[in-house]
């Protein structure tokens, strides 16, 4: 017990050592490696507090996915960029009403914490009660695919409009490339089936035990860029239809069942408890395609335009 | 009883070998020697640790499962290695040798 708790508190404080240090270095690639370490140790406080489904996803994409994307931007962008680099006596002066202001909205969090109220509604005893109609024996995959079948939705949206906003952007296709290296393509071509098959068990797994759709998709996008590192997978281009086709494909399945049982169920995601399980599946399967495809895509696909024009107004 | 035993020794020897890495990977001169502290001694540390899990889990599967783990994170961390000492060496990092003659 006592350990546990030692444990858990050198865990705390690492955690906040490590969000200090990505927030405070002024140094980007020292940023993005303790961004990192901040994702894994996050993961830990995850399995922790016994919630393995956030730790998988946490793993995946917040150290994994993102740590690569960060570390993709470091490259194609350089390391010119100077964060809190410069601390004389005048920016000091200029931080303290930032200061002021965040130290004034910790107090009033605080005493917001301190006295909240309790839940009126027992949420886990009305999961475990509706259990038996949900169609999967996880509360968690039942509580994201049919209780709140909506959230999820609105969140395969959600990242359906963040690449969209990458592609508006518009980075350049080309990027420092690697140190050829034999034994990487290897690596991945041994690898990436293993991790497929890691992905579909996760997909499978999610009905009755932590895993599920947006895990599985991780795995496989993990996987298509360890392909690109490789040098076996090329970038994608914006031209490639099929990209765009099979991204939004899950989300128009998950939508068109939607829409289906609200006509015949009068009710956006009430699924029939018969087929819910089936239903479940389908969907889920739908997305973990998608969702890798749309997660891979925010490091592979790269908008074809060419550098930004020179007479361009709006550019400071 | 002794199963518990030889469980303990192999977690407690992991334990030692991460401990071994992580002081190598701090106090070694260059990225080479630093390299070789974490792709020898944890590997074997973490080697130590999933068999000593392995001796304690529930079924069989469980530890297969563990143990499964080992070649996994070996071949990756081979690669790993491979590929950072690799790109040191394009970049002109010249290895490190003792300056006492």
């Amino acid at each position: 017990m006592n350990a546990a708790l030692a444990f858990d508190t050198l865990l705390a404080l690492l955690l906040l050592w490590s969000a200090w240090q990505a927030l405070s270095t002024p140094k980007l690639d020292r940023a993005v490696i303790m961004f990192i370490v901040f994702g894994l140790l996050l993961t830990l406080v995850w399995s922790r507090l016994d919630a393995p489904d956030i730790a998988l996803a946490e793993a995946a994409l917040g150290a994994g996915l993102t740590g690569t994307l960060l570390l993709d931007a470091l490259a194609a962008f350089g390391q010119t960029g100077q964060g809190a680099g410069s601390t004389g006596f005048m920016t000091t002066i200029r931080r303290f009403p930032t200061i002021l202001v965040l130290l004034v909205l910790l107090a009033a969090l605080l005493a917001a914490l301190s006295n909240l109220p309790l839940p009126t509604v027992n949420l886990p005893a009305m999961v475990a009660q509706q259990m038996p109609d949900s169609g999967v024996s996880h509360p968690v995959t039942a509580v994201l695919l049919n209780f709140r079948g909506y959230d999820t939705l609105l969140e395969v949206a959600v990242l359906m409009l963040a690449l969209l906003g990458i592609l508006t952007v518009g980075l350049p296709v080309e990027r420092p490339l690697l140190s050829r290296n034999l034994l990487v393509p290897i690596l991945a071509r041994y690898a990436v089936p293993l991790m497929t098959l890691a992905a579909i068990y996760l997909l499978w797994a999610g009905s009755h035990r932590p895993g599920g759709a947006f895990q599985a998709a991780a795995v496989l996008a993990a996987g298509v860029v360890l392909l690109n590192l490789a040098q076996v997978q090329p970038r994608w281009i914006p031209g490639q239809h099929w990209i765009r086709q099979l991204i939004s494909a899950g989300f128009l399945l998950f939508l068109c069942i939607a829409a289906l049982l609200l006509m015949l169920n009068g009710g956006l995601l009430h699924y029939p408890p018969d087929q819910a399980g089936l239903l479940i599946l389908l969907i889920e399967s739908g997305l973990t395609v998608s969702l890798a495809i749309n997660l891979a895509a925010f490091y592979l696909l790269r908008s074809d335009r060419p550098e930004p024009l020179p007479n361009q107004e709006d550019t400071p | 009883m002794l199963l518990d035993l030889a469980s303990n020794l192999l977690l407690l020897a992991g334990g030692f070998f991460f401990c071994a890495g992580t002081v190598g990977l701090l106090r070694f001169p260059d990225v080479y020697t630093r390299l070789h502290a974490l792709a020898k001694a944890d590997n074997l540390g973490l080697g130590c640790l999933l068999a000593g899990l392995a001796l304690k889990a529930d079924s069989l599967v469980q530890a297969i499962k563990l143990l499964a783990i080992w070649p996994l994170v070996l071949v990756a961390s081979a690669v790993v290695g491979y590929a950072i000492a690799h790109r040191a060496d394009r970049l002109g990092i010249t290895p490190w040798q003792r300056d006492d003659r």
